[in-house]
């Protein structure tokens, strides 16, 4: 068996007084779609910059298809394809004119960027806007851009940090898809979200965070029959958290 | 471990590619206002180019005039002149690193993408270099033709100013950059606040003591009364410290117009030399210090934010007890938003630097003008109106910068404003009063504290106050007026907000308007000193004309934008 394409070990980070992430463990494996999940402030987008190198971990370490992120970064980013909760877009491009300039930036050729943009533009519905410039995309449509982005490459590893927020509901489904068939052909998947019904529909693995410690580690189904113990999904994720129900008198 | 130069070149192409198509488009979203932009631009050349050139033609003409001390003041005048281009050079070097190379969100795409650091660094380092040194290629264009026109200096001589220029303006580029890297790397948490008042101090004391150190000695006033130039010239002194590049520069000049290419080479090869020093020590230090150092500028610790229940703040708050609720509430949140967000800070503290070497460089222009009085009648009047036009000059880019963009802003939170039980109009009428309000209190101090250095009369400092007051009123009706005509929702970035086509507007009415009213006062005041104004009905006339003229321009400033600002903001949709 290969080695796991993401390695966590002991991996820590301190605000602070605030412990953010606390010794985390966590292998991600080829082929295999991951769910992160948390409430809001759990930890989640912290491990995720941690692993594309954008925060230092106070402690611990993270290694990409063996790569560790800090000593061997350009090794390790090139494996992995991120999507950040609020990506960063050149406003005066074009969406064009910004896959070029990824592309370009991990030095892939031009027709093959131009073909695997224009598939992804297709599948998104984003083939009209391509030569707008970016100041004028809604939201959805930012996002679609960078998902093109991100998948460019045909990275080994997706990072995805809360990726369905703005889409319409056929390019959210384009995405599950996509997540499913990365993983099908090898590919891995780490997906941070607080949507409890994204996980359950395209996770192969579940780790559920809550202020800064994993807490839950298992497959759909080990998670599913804890849950009919607790009674829904939902009311076994916010007792495993600690989160008050929030039950309001109707 | 550092990376091979094959392996930066790629993506510093890409890179610098996408910036150029970035300018292009933007290029390309000007010519939809091309007859604007291009009023503006003339307008703006006009000004400063014309005006500094007007200047420096009628100074250096005239001290040319009278051998041999003349042209050895002008040169003397001229190193002044460059050590003051290079503190500020330094300083906003310090200030556009920081911000451009460790607070901006282009940084976290670099870091997230396979690119070396050394190509993120370089790629901000150049970034930084243009957008410090263009107002100083600005400035010293016409500061540069009129020296070479008093020295009768052929086509070369401007050809080598252009390549004295090129390392003058990336040694404190890369000096800025180098010390910007080790700070960052060296403080433990996310203290930009910190980290530039830091700099600004560490600089404007470095910058105090160096013009006590280097060279020169104070002017006694007693040498001007007996023509004593010996002691003149020492004065003059000031800044001729061979470790310092402004003099390398001046000499260069020197040797440039007076066709000495030994003593020019060795001059650039001084400046040369020390800029690609400042680079490779860049270099050699990006690997170790870069990303320890953005990393920890990101590093912000979580929690009750200082202030938020207690503190400065809250006493402000009792203070301000007085005012109505909307009012308080609107300016409780300003300072607070104000305050926490370091990149308004950061400029703001570039802007307080660059207002104290002002001070300190009217300091020695109050005794150059001492000096240079002997040659060209009542020369201090003139350095006194100079100094009323440079601080509402400095007025019109705080009101452009932090004023114009504010309404803007509030577009974004119209949902909790706009559906608050108030008249819309209350937050423009806040943005405006508090803004007058803080730039007299910026101002008149600052036009007392010059003018008393300067030892102008009680008139002078009654007409100038006065004048800063009414000016500050106008300029804060243009900037809020047309922020309210010219909103951009879509930006959160004051700054580019600032940048953008209503901003720039701004600036080129703001330098109309005070161009306007400092010439309206200026021409009487120079002839009345000359004596070429009488009593006379045609004179008497043309007093008035002016006054009529001072009094119109300014109602119409501070009275149309605001109107049509209103009115727009009251028909606004917010999409």
């Amino acid at each position: 068996m290969s080695a796991p394409i993401v390695q966590l070990r002991n991996l820590t980070k301190v605000f602070g007084s605030n412990i953010a992430v606390d010794h985390l463990d966590l292998d991600v494996e080829a082929g295999e779609v991951f769910a992160f999940l948390g409430p809001n402030g759990a930890g989640k987008t912290t491990t995720i910059r941690m692993m594309t190198g954008l925060i230092r971990p106070t402690g611990g370490e993270v290694f990409i298809g063996g790569f560790d992120i800090q000593g061997r970064a350009i090794e390790a980013k090139s494996l992995m394809g991120y999507i950040p909760d609020h990506p960063y877009l050149y406003e005066k491009l074009s969406a064009r004119d910004f896959i070029h300039f990824v592309g370009d930036l991990r030095q892939i050729p031009r027709p093959l960027q131009e073909e695997r943009m224009m598939d992804h533009f297709d599948l998104f519905g984003l083939s009209h806007a391509a030569d707008h410039l970016i100041e004028n995309f809604s939201h959805g449509m930012r996002q679609k851009l960078v998902f093109t982005a991100a998948l460019l490459h045909r990275p080994r590893l997706l990072l995805f940090d809360e990726p369905m927020v703005g889409l319409d509901p056929k390019s959210a489904r384009i995405i599950k898809q996509i997540m499913r068939r990365h993983a099908g052909r090898g590919g891995s998947v780490f997906l941070s979200t607080h949507q409890l019904a994204v996980a359950e529909e395209v996770a192969d693995r579940i780790g559920i965070i809550a202020k800064g410690q994993l807490i839950f580690l298992g497959r759909l189904d080990e998670l599913r029959q804890r849950g009919r113990a607790a009674g829904t999904l939902e009311d076994l994720f916010l007792e495993l958290t600690g989160e008050p129900p929030g039950e309001i008198a109707v | 471990m550092a990376a091979s130069p094959q392996t930066l070149r790629a993506p510093l192409r890409t890179i610098l590619r996408a910036k150029w198509t970035i300018l292009g488009n933007h290029v390309a979203a000007i010519r939809s206002h091309f007859l604007i932009h291009l009023f503006v631009g003339l307008g703006v050349l006009f000004l400063l180019i014309g005006g500094g050139l007007a200047f420096f033609q009628w100074l250096f003409l005239g001290l040319m005039g009278f051998e041999p001390f003349g042209p050895l003041l002008m040169d003397r005048l001229t190193g002044l002149v460059f050590m003051a281009f290079f503190s500020m050079l330094v300083f906003s070097n310090l200030v556009i690193t920081l911000s451009t190379t460790y607070i901006s969100k282009e940084i976290d795409f670099y870091m997230a993408q396979p690119v070396p650091h050394a190509v993120t660094f370089t790629v901000k380092l150049v970034e930084s270099i243009v957008y410090s040194s263009w107002a100083f290629v600005m400035l010293s264009f016409p500061l540069f033709v009129a020296y070479g026109n008093a020295r009768g200096a052929g086509w070369t001589f401007y050809a080598l100013c252009a390549l004295l220029i090129v390392p003058f303006v990336i040694l404190p580029a890369g000096l800025g950059a180098l010390l910007t890297m080790i700070v960052s790397a060296l403080l433990p948490a996310r203290r930009s606040r910190l980290l530039t008042i830091l700099f600004g101090l560490a600089l404007l004391t470095g910058g105090a003591v160096a013009i006590r150190l280097m060279g020169g000695q104070p002017l006694a006033r007693q040498a001007v009364r007996e023509f004593d130039f010996a002691e003149m010239l020492n004065f003059l002194e000031v800044g001729s410290s061979p470790l310092l590049p402004s003099l390398w520069l001046r000499e260069g000049v020197l040797a440039a117009a007076q066709g000495d290419a030994g003593a020019f080479l060795f001059w650039w090869l001084m400046l040369a030399t020390s800029a690609m020093m400042s680079l490779q020590l860049c270099a050699w230090l990006i690997p170790a210090l870069f990303y320890r150092g953005w990393c920890l500028t990101h590093d912000s610790p979580a929690g009750p934010t200082a202030g938020s229940r207690g503190g400065v703040f809250a006493a402000v708050d009792r203070c301000l007890a007085w005012l109505p609720l909307t009012t308080r509430t609107f300016l409780a949140k300003d300072m607070r938003t104000f305050w926490r967000d370091p990149s308004q800070w950061s400029q703001l503290i570039m802007l307080f630097g660059l207002l104290a070497l002002y001070i300190v460089n009217i300091r020695n222009a109050a005794q150059q003008s001492a000096v240079i009085g002997l040659f060209v009648g009542r020369f201090q009047h003139v350095i006194a109106f100079f100094n009323l036009g440079s601080t509402c000059f400095i007025l019109s880019i705080l009101t452009t910068r932090f004023v114009y963009p504010s309404l803007s802003l509030e577009g974004r939170q119209f949902w909790a404003v706009g559906l608050a039980p108030l008249r819309r109009e209350a937050v423009v009428w806040e943005k405006y009063w508090v803004c007058w309000i803080a730039a007299v209190l910026m101002c008149e101090p600052l036009m007392v504290l010059s003018n008393l250095i300067l030892g102008v009369g009680g008139t002078m400092m009654l007409v100038s106050t006065v004048t800063v007051a009414v000016i500050a009123l106008g300029l804060t009706s243009l900037a809020v007026g047309l922020g309210a005509l010219t909103p951009n929702f879509a930006e959160d970035n004051p700054a580019r907000i600032a940048n953008g086509l209503g901003g720039t507007l701004n600036v080129i009415l703001s330098l109309l308007y005070i161009g306007a009213t400092a010439l309206l006062m200026f021409v009487p005041a120079r002839l009345a000193d000359l004596g070429q104004i009488d009593t006379s009905p045609y004179w008497q006339r043309w007093g008035a004309f002016h006054i009529a003229a001072l009094v119109l321009i300014n109602a119409a400033v501070i009275a149309v934008p605001m109107a049509l600002g209103l009115r727009r903001w009251r028909r606004m949709e917010f999409v």
